[in-house]
Order: C-alpha cells, then structure tokens, then sequence
C-alpha cells in the first residue's frame, strides 16, 4: 500500500521537473533581452496572443459544441458518417493544414491566379487570408475536434434525456439546449477548450507560416536568435502561470457541483430532421469536414503523387512508419496508465495540494514544444550523469550515457507532454463512477483490483479510449520531443516532414504528411467504433 | 472487459520492445549532430564510411535544440561533430565553448579564411549565397545595384521580403551593420520596410513567386530556392541579379562544421571534416543543394554556374554570429516582422 | 366530446417494423391518477412518451384538455403541451442546486412568485433543510420528492411519472408510493404513472391500464381490474389465482367440483358449455366444518396469513389464504368453502 501511494507521486514529480527547469531560468538576470522586447514588440505580441488564444477558443467553441450537438441528438444524412470523420482534422498537423492553406488561397494560389486570368481583375477585394483572421480560422479548423470529442461524450450520454426534461418543463429545444444541456455538457466542454487554448499558445508552426508574431514567437526569437535560452524560458514560464490562472478560475467556478452521469437512459431516439432542414445540416457538416480536412488531404495527395519519383526509397519510408506506429503505441500504453493512475490518486486522495499538484503537472501541453524538450532533456542528462558516476564505481563502462540516447527517455518526456490529452478525458469519465457505485459494488464485496476492473474499468473505457486516441495521434505529429530524445536512427514520419519543410521542400514532405494522417485515422475509426455502441 | 493476462502481456511488449532499441555508441564511429537535414548529409557519410571504414552515426535537429542538447550533456556528449546550415549557431557554440580548435593544414587550404572561425573552431563547408532576384517583365537589370539601395524610393511597393525570423536574413543584416554600423543600417532597413508591397513571407519559395505573380518585383533569397523553383518551372520570369559587386561583394552564409570539445573520437571526426572538404565530397556536399563549394578550387554544379560568376563578400563570417542580436533587434525596432 | 382531461384514440407507433403501440385508447378525468401497469416492453413508456410529445404518432389523436395535442398531422411541442414530468432516474440538473432544480421550469415568473412557488413546494415535499443541496449529495428519496416538486412546480395540467419508484428499494418504495399520491391530490394534479409493480399501482392510481404488446387490454379502477378481469391475460398478470374447470347452468349460475357459484352480473358463455372459472385465493375459506377436503400441497409463510396451495379431488391446484393461526403440514387434509362475491369465467 505504502508503494501505491508512492508512484503517483513520483510521476508527478517527474512531470513537474521540466517545468521547474523553466521556472529556474528566473533567477538568471536577462535585462537586456526583456528590455529590447518591451522596447519593441512586446505589446504586440501579448495583443496578438491574446487575439489569437480569443478568436481560436471562441471558434473552436462555437464550432467544436455545435458539431456535437448535431451529430449526437439529431438524425440527418451521412450523420453517422459524420460522428466520426468530424475527428479527421486531429490527424492532420495544423501547420500543414496552414500552409496548404495559405498554398490555396494566397495571391500566387491557384484559386487566385485562375480568378485573376478569368476576371482580367488584379483582384484587389480578394480578402488577403495572411492576417489574424486567417489564423484563428485556420487553427480553429485544426483544433476544434478537441471540442468536439469531449461535447459529444457529454451529449450523447445525457444530450436527448436533457432536452427532453427541459421540454417538460415548458423550454423549447433553443432553450433546452442553452439551459440545460450546454451547462450539464460544461466539465467536458471545458476539458476539452482547455486542450485547444494550451495547443493554442504552445503553437509555433502555424503563426509561422502566417508570420503572425505571438508570445510562442518571442520565445523562439529570444532562444534561437538571440541565443538566450533563459531568456526564453523566462518568457515560456509566464506562458504557464497564465495558463495556470485560467485552469484555477475554471476549476474555482465549477467547485461544488458534481457531473455524476445519470445512470440508465432511455434508448436515445435521435430526432428526426425533416426537408430542408436536413439538407442544410448536412450541408453545413459536410463543409466544415471538407475545409478541415478534404481540402488539404486533397491538396497534399497531389503533391505526395507528383513527389513519388522512380529512385524512391520505399523500404526507408515504411521505416519511418513503422517507427512512427510503435513509438506511438508504446506511448499510449504508458501515457494513459500513468494518467489512470494520476486520476486515481486524484480521487482517493482528494487534498488540495494534490490536486494543485495534478493541474500542474499537466502544464506541460501548454509549453511550446522545443522549451519543453529542453525542459526535459536537461534534468534527464544530468541524471544520466549521476547514475554514471555511481555505476562507474563499480563497474568499468565506456561512455556516460545508460538512459539517453534510448527509447526510455523518449516515453518519460512523451508522458510529460502528454499528460494533460490523456488525463482530462480519463478525469471526466471518473466523475461519473460516483461514490455510490463504489459503496454499491462494496456491498457486493466487491474492491481493489476488482473493482477497478469490474466496475470502473468499464465506466472509464470512453474516457481511456478517448485519451488513447488523443495521445496516439498527438505522439504521431510530435516533432520538438521526438527530434531531441530520440535514439540514433529512430526517424519518424514527423521527423521527415520536419527535416523537409525546415528546407521548404513542401512537395516532397506531403507524401509523409498524407502517410501520417492515414496512420492517424485508423485509431480514430477504431475510437468511433467503440463509442458508437 | 480487460483481462489481466492481456494487460501483463502488453507489458512484456512494453519493456522488451523498449531494450531492443536501447542502442550503445561504439569508439570506432564518429557521431554527428547535424542541423542539415539528412538528405543533404547522409550522401557524404556514406561515402567516407565506403573509403575509411569509420561509421557515422548522426542525429537531426534544428540548432537551437543541438546546441543547447550539447550543452546540457557537457562532458557526457556522445557527440564529435556539430554540422549547422549558418554561421550564427556555430559561432555561438563556440563562443559557449562547445568547439574545439582545430590544427589541420587540409582543413586551412581547403577553407577560405573568411568562411572559417579565425581561431579554426568551425569551418564552412558549402555557401549560401543571400542575392537579388527580379521580374524580368518588370524590372531592368541596370536599375539594380545593391542590397542598400533597395532601400530606395524608386522600389516603393515593389519589394518582398522573407520574414527577419530567418537566420539567412539575421546574417545578413549583421554583415550591414559590421560594414555600415548600426545607425546607417537601420536606415536602410526601414526603407525596406517602407518599400514592401505586402506583409513579410513565410519563406524564400513564396517571395519567389510573389515576384513572379507579380505581385511584388524584386525580392532576396537563397540562390538553391531560385534553382529549385526554376528547375520546376523555367518559363517563370524570374532572373537573378549579383548586387554589391562593385563594394563589399554578394551576402555569403555558410553551412558548416566544427569539432565538439568533448567529442571521444576526435582524430575520426577530424578525418570527416578533412574529407567533407576535399574535392570528393565538396561536389556532392555543394549539388545536393545547388549551392556553392566552399572549396574554391572546385567548381559549382552545372546548373547553378549558368547563373553567372560572382564576388563574395570577403568579411570573416564570425561577424554574423557576433552581430545577430544586435539585427534582431534592429529589425525589430525597424518594424520588420 | 366526454369530460376527459386526457382522451387517446387508437394510438398506434411503430420503430420501423416493429410496432410498439397498437390501437392504444384510455381516458382521464380531471384530478385522477391513472396508471399503465405492465410488464418491461409491453410499450408502456413508449405510451407516455407520445404523450409528452418525445414522440410522434403513426395514427390516433391525442387529445388534452379539449385540445388535440398529437396526430399524424398534428404535433404541438413538448414545451407547449404543459405536461410535467418524472423521469425514472429523476434527471435532476447535477449543475443546480434543489431550489434551482424546482424553480427551473418557473422561468416565467417574476423573481419572487417564483422564490414563493418554490417554497411551498419545499414545504410539500419536506426538503426545507437541504434547499442548497446539490443533487448529488442527496439519498435517493431525495432525489425523488425534487424531481416530483419540479415537475409540479409549474402547474402542469397533466404530470407523468416513468417508473418513478424502480431506482428505490422496497420499504422506501412503499412509503414514498403513498406520500407521493397524498401530494398530486393535494396539489390537485391529474397524472399518470407507469410501472410493472402492481402494488405500486394499485396504491396510486384510481384508473389502470393494463398492457401488452402495445395494447391497453383494460382501462378500469384497482377493484375492477382486480374482481373484474377482461380477459385470462389480466386475470394471470393481476394479483395471484387460480383456473378450475365450470360448466355453466344459466347465466347467473356456474357448476364447479366445489360447489355452485352464483353471480351477480349475467354470464356470457351458452348454457351447458365448459369454462375456466377464476378462484382468487380469498375467494377460498379454511373451514375446519367443511366437509369438502383439499390436500396441502405449498406453503407460504406471510405473517399475518399463510398462502396455501391446495389440490382438490380432481387434480385441479388452488390457492387459499388463511390466517396463520392455522399452521397445516405439507401432505395434509383440511376442509375449505367458497365464497365468491365475483365470479369470472372465460370460455375454454
């Protein structure tokens, strides 16, 4: 029992290190890089950020509850089509999403020059897409499927049986659905905008192609430019206490009320669309699906078909797959037993230092992802060191490296990144095992390992699917943690796209864009099959 | 529901698939961190593990990470050669005393003294080449000169630029304010600025075809981008110009290497280095990419010598490293995004 | 046009092939409880979910006070038909505290009517103290008497209650059957309950319909359904019994191997022929005097009484309560009479 009680905390420790690596930076005295920043740009950066962190939560709210909504109470065309392919946008990298975005509809884009030979316009009213606008609808596209996976799992255990009792109440289903349904669906909803605001602030790639200047920006510009990486991390640490804030209102606001799930419902009968109104559903579904994730995929096979010259080396591509799988999968199995466990020590001992500690120890989504790999490497080394010295003294071995270079660092820093995709949904699914269940299944005689497998295993398998998914494709478009700690020779298919978009060879990177998102679906599909029953 | 077997089965997978790729370095390779991508490596490894023997193992990374990776492991780096595509990084790992001088009377001959570290911790080994390119529809060569004078009204809405997040335009402007000192420079850039017919891009193939969509007229990137989009399309109208040639010569960077301090195999990593600046690699080091040997006894790719010779700017690189805080900050303060 | 509150006409509804209601018909009066009592899938909440408008109808009309509410080519919202309802797992709103639970479907009314309506309804249902209490941090009881308080809390004219009882256990069930009856009359509430408990409905309800297979077989009070059985269904499903073989002298009169039964409603079956004749267990008496015999053959122990089962001469079972005075062995003789007061007979 002692050792039980013991691993959490040791986790949570561990998750905890890269972030106090960060934080330590605040002792180093950087006057001269803070000075130049709120000098120049540092105004416009925390506006763009806080423009950008608004525009994206909003969207992918608005977007991301709406879609759930549809799809999990009402009956249309090609609905269930739609519950599941409405996730495809999570296996495609937003910063591809953008650039091919910005390949479409930007001035030398296709779209553009035809209009401009057709028209013989210069095309001047054209809305330029290279703006804030174009960003928050572009990140929004990407990552309103987080939404929407939490939202869904909340409506379709209580979305029909809500709407239901606020009609017999004297509600219309507008009114059910603001009233009701949306306040109950509020933990998962907010699970899941916490997701996208902390991916949100943690992105790089995407303001990069849109040259959009953020908080994130500032932190590679100081790191990478001007070679402070102190200075970066010192920026990188008020990212996390402002994230943090937001964690602590969220959870302040909701403290007393609990979103135990109402136990057995009623065969959810969807309600039945009827004449225009289906079609216009169907409709409006099918072109957020076609601008999230048809278009690109679109656009990136074409290229992936032209990159396929004769010389290409297969055999090194499916390597790349391969590796890109079986990191992935052993990334899930870690990641979400440790979020479990975290969840469960959360629950049997719920004191508030522990729960600060687990808020915080799921941080590590919102640090862009190179000041994190950093974060994490740093600790690592010098623990490798440690461990050689002290082995060295017994054994003779030829050079300092036991846990670099191996694929156990790798796991440990995919757990820390990691953490907040699979703990939130795995905590959600925990709020419905009530304390009831527990004192009906002790009556039963029923506890410790049997219990977690009879009673609540089966009550957290959504949540625990929900968090595989998630990490499994999250691993799968890593790059900043997977290019620092993997082992030589362990390249993925995010490593190849990496190395060839950093030269701008956008073309060739396609055919490992489209490969990842393929072997990002079949996850998904297998998630869809589950839930759906 | 889950069975125990199942789960102490997925378990085993876990850890011996885990150990499997647990890997050890061996004394007899040399290993590389490179921040050039593997594409435009692996060819030259290769071939010197054909005619030495020696393995190379290598890691991709960007710089920032490698250096700071090399940082963090100090004494313990399993690393013995850092390979970065600008001279910035590897003056700044030198300058964090990650770098270790170099006595080699090859590496000297090979290397032009302004392409290497003056006390031989780095050594270019491929040069990129930071030059005008125009709308052959819209601008005549005669009314180019140089980078300053883009600065110019007469280019008012008519420039594009990549954005100043690019190192390749960092250097730049560090090698203008080495030349020009801080002030003048600002000026220039401000000009650029003024002069953008359209928000900063995202990278050098963009600026390229805004320029040949005629959005904007002239613009400045990396020769190898301009062979690239040529080689695709070569009807575009889009031609190069060489500016400065009758002052301080066309903006060179580099892509270049130096020894770790606390690398184990130094002798072995010498001996790439050596080779990866000999005639034999040079080629292929400089083709892969359409970009320029650093050796200058070794000619250029075919292609890329039809767009003319030119003069480089002779002033040791070590000012790009030294002076790109001090560009980063005056483009910022210039309002170049 | 009848003085129904509630009247549907041959309702049918069907999930694709299947058909879940069929010609289903019944009617309420104001201020009545009536009940659908029958077994899980006999389509009894399917009923009150067309009622409520969670459903549409294939055919029928429904019709609530003097306003057709549903018909295949009417359908009047949920929202506007002011029908309260009981969910069978209360659905309370986990966000919102018991006051805000009850007064959710006040929207309608100024702030303090709204805090007085509420009130009064803490009052009735005696949850006075826990009023800032969250759903979850009630007992199941609790739970209940809430969801019945916000279903009535907006005067609904008719209140539907779903299996409300199922979620408690026994004793609880029947102490809350009754209080929950005491407070629809008190708030003078028509409603109807649905439950395959018969003794939950014979607590509550002064209508019950009996169900099977989409088919309300009898619509009629407890006593009724109870002495008066329809059909052989409603005789088998309601309370316990047994069948002896009759034939039928005349109308009034029917000839079983116990004796002669005489009944005070006409009998419909011809003269002479063979029927299956109804004997309730208390429609048998334990008489020591009696010289007619049966032979122990099952006992159940109920405290007060001791349910017997009893083979007579011929073969045939029936069932007999006696008081448990009178503790007979397995294997025993003992002397029994009749005394029908109903007698019920169905043709073989």
């Amino acid at each position: 029992m002692a050792i039980w009680r013991f691993i959490p905390f040791t986790t949570a420790v561990t998750v905890l290190l890269p972030v106090v690596v960060v934080f330590s930076s605040f002792w180093v005295p950087t006057d001269d890089v803070w000075r130049h920043l709120v000098e120049t740009t540092l105004l416009t950066l925390i506006i763009n950020t806080a423009w950008l962190a608004f525009g994206v939560v909003i969207g992918t709210a608005i977007l991301g509850v709406s879609l759930a909504w549809l799809t999990s109470v009402y009956e249309f065309p090609g609905r269930a089509f739609f519950s599941w392919a409405l996730l495809l946008p999570l296996a495609t990298p937003a910063y591809v999403t953008a650039f091919v975005a910005l390949g479409l509809f930007d001035f030398t884009g296709p779209i553009q020059t035809s209009l401009r030979v057709w028209l013989d316009s210069d095309l001047s009213w054209f809305p330029d897409i290279r703006n804030r606008f174009g960003v928050i609808m572009i990140l929004t596209l990407a990552f309103y499927p987080y939404v929407y996976l939490l939202a869904r799992n909340a409506f379709m255990s209580q979305g029909r049986r809500s709407l239901e009792v606020a009609q017999s109440l004297g509600l219309n289903r507008r009114q059910g659905f603001f009233k009701v349904a949306l306040p109950m669906a509020r933990p998962w909803i907010a699970s899941g905008i916490m997701l996208v605001l902390m991916e949100t602030l943690a992105d790089f790639g995407t303001v990069a192609v849109f040259n959009y200047d953020t908080f994130t920006t500032a932190i590679y510009k100081a790191w990478f430019s001007m070679f402070s990486l102190d200075a970066a991390s010192q920026l990188a640490s008020l990212l996390i206490i402002l994230v943090f804030a937001v964690i602590v209102l969220e959870q302040q606001s909701r403290l007393k009320m609990q979103y135990a799930e109402n136990k057995k419902s009623h065969r959810a009968n969807r309600i039945l669309l009827c004449g225009w109104k289906k079609w216009l559903v169907c409709g409006l579904v099918f072109v957020t699906l076609f601008a999230a994730f048809f278009l690109p995929i679109m656009q990136l096979s074409i290229w992936a078909i032209q990159s396929v010259t004769a010389n290409f080396d297969f055999l090194r591509f499916g390597e790349f797959l391969w590796n890109s799988l079986i990191l992935s999968f052993l990334a899930v199995l870690l990641v979400c037993l440790m979020a479990v466990v975290m969840v469960y020590v959360a629950r049997r001992f719920s004191t508030t230092s522990i729960r600060y500690a687990i808020r915080i120890a799921t941080i590590g989504y919102a640090l862009p992802g190179t000041v994190l790999a950093i974060g994490i490497y740093m600790p690592m080394v010098w623990f490798d060191g440690k461990l050689n010295e002290w082995i060295s003294y017994w054994i003779e071995i030829e050079n300092g490296q036991l846990l670099q270079g191996t694929l156990i660092t790798m796991l440990i820093a995919y757990l820390i990144r990691f953490m907040a995709v699979s703990y939130y949904p795995i905590d959600g699914a925990m709020q419905r095992v009530t304390r009831n269940i527990d004192e009906a299944a002790l009556t039963f005689g029923v506890h410790g390992w049997a219990m977690i497998s009879k009673v609540h295993f089966p009550i957290l398998k959504p949540g625990i699917f929900t968090a595989a998914t998630l990490v499994f494709i999250d691993v799968m478009k890593e790059m900043p943690i997977t290019l620092m700690t993997r082992p030589f020779g362990w390249d993925t298919l995010a490593i190849r796209i990496f190395s060839l978009t950093s030269e701008g060879q956008w073309e060739q990177a396609a055919l490992p864009a489209v490969t990842l998102v393929l072997a990002g679906l079949v996850p998904i599909i297998v998630f869809m099959r589950q839930t759906e029953h | 529901m889950m069975r125990f077997s199942s789960n102490h089965f997925l378990f085993v997978i876990f850890f011996v698939v885990t150990l499997i790729c647990t890997q050890n370095v061996h004394a007899s390779e040399v290993v590389v961190y490179s921040a050039r991508i593997e594409q435009l490596i692996k060819p030259m490894f290769d071939a010197f593990t054909k005619e030495t023997g020696i393995k190379v193992r290598y890691t991709t990374d960007n710089e920032g990470a490698l250096l700071a990776r090399l940082q963090a492991e100090g004494k313990n780096t399993p690393a013995d050669m850092l390979i970065t595509v600008d001279a910035g990084n590897l003056w700044a790992a030198s300058k964090a005393g990650l770098l270790k001088s170099v006595k080699s009377d090859v590496l000297e001959n090979n290397i032009p003294l302004h392409l290497r570290d003056p006390n031989n911790e780095w050594f270019g080994l491929s040069v990129r080449a930071r030059t005008i390119v125009y709308n052959t529809r819209k601008v005549e060569p005669r009314e180019l000169s140089t980078y300053e004078d883009l600065a110019d009204e007469k280019w008012h809405k008519r420039l594009c630029l990549r954005s100043s997040k690019k190192v390749y335009n960092q250097s730049l402007v560090a090698m203008m304010i080495a030349e020009h000192g801080e002030a003048e420079t600002e000026k220039i850039i401000k000009g650029w600025v003024t002069n953008l017919a359209t928000d900063p891009l995202p990278d050098d193939t963009k600026a390229l075809e805004y320029v040949a969509a005629g959005k904007c007229d002239v613009t400045l990137v990396n020769t190898y981008y301009f062979g690239r989009l040529m080689s695709k399309d070569s009807n575009l109208p889009l031609a190069i110009f060489w500016p400065n040639q009758h002052g301080s010569g066309v903006h060179v960077n580099i892509s270049g290497a130096g020894i770790t301090r606390y690398g184990r195999n130094e002798k072995a990593a010498i001996q790439l280095l050596e080779y990866l600046s000999s005639a034999k690699a040079q080629n292929l080091f400089a083709d892969l990419n359409m970009e320029y040997p650093a050796n200058p006894t070794i000619k250029p790719d075919r292609f890329v010598a039809t767009w003319g010779d030119f003069r480089q700017n002779p002033l040791n690189l070590i000012k790009a490293g030294e002076l790109q805080t001090t560009a980063v900050k005056l483009m910022d303060r210039a309002g170049y995004k | 046009m009848s003085d129904a509150l509630l009247q549907l006409n041959q309702i049918k509804q069907s999930y694709g092939q299947q058909v879940v209601l069929h010609n289903l018909s019944l009617e309420l009066k104001k201020g009545e409880i009536g009940c659908l009592l029958g077994s899980s899938g006999c389509g009894k909440t399917t009923a009150l979910r067309c009622i409520a408008g969670f459903e549409t109808i294939a055919a029928g009309e429904i019709w609530l006070d003097a306003v057709c509410i549903s018909s295949p080519s009417i359908f009047m919202p949920p929202e506007q038909r002011r029908i309260g309802m009981v969910f069978q797992d209360y659905a309370l709103f986990p966000h919102l505290n018991v006051m805000e639970n009850i007064g959710f479907g006040l929207h309608f009314l100024p702030q303090s009517e709204r805090k007085r309506r509420v009130e009064e309804l803490l009052y009735v249902v005696q949850l006075i103290g826990i009023a800032k209490r969250y759903p979850h941090e009630l007992s199941g009881g609790q739970q209940q008497r809430v969801a019945l308080a916000r279903a009535l809390a907006p005067k609904p004219s008719l209140l539907l209650l779903d299996e409300p009882f199922s979620n408690l256990d026994v004793t609880l069930r029947e102490q809350l059957s009754v209080e929950v009856r005491d407070i629809i009359k008190e708030q003078g509430a028509t409603a109807i309950l649905v439950t395959h408990d018969q003794t939950e409905a014979f607590a509550i309800a002064d209508k019950i319909g009996v169900m099977n297979h989409g088919e309300i077989l009898q619509w009629d009070a407890a006593f009724n359904i109870y002495h008066r059985p329809i059909n052989r269904f409603v005789a088998n499903f309601i309370g316990q019994g047994a069948f002896v073989t009759g034939s039928v002298i005349d109308n009034r009169h029917v000839a079983i191997e116990l004796g002669i039964l005489t009944s005070e409603v006409p009998q419909q079956s011809e003269n002479g022929s063979l029927v299956d004749v109804l004997l309730r267990p208390n429609d048998i008496i334990h008489d020591d005097t009696s010289s007619v015999l049966a032979t122990v053959t099952q006992k159940t122990f109920r405290g007060a009484d001791i349910l017997y089962s009893l083979r007579l001469d011929s073969g045939a079972e029936v069932l007999a309560i006696v008081s448990s005075h009178h503790d007979h062995q397995i294997g025993e003789k003992i002397g029994i009479k009749l005394e029908v007061d109903h007698v019920v007979t169905f043709k073989r």
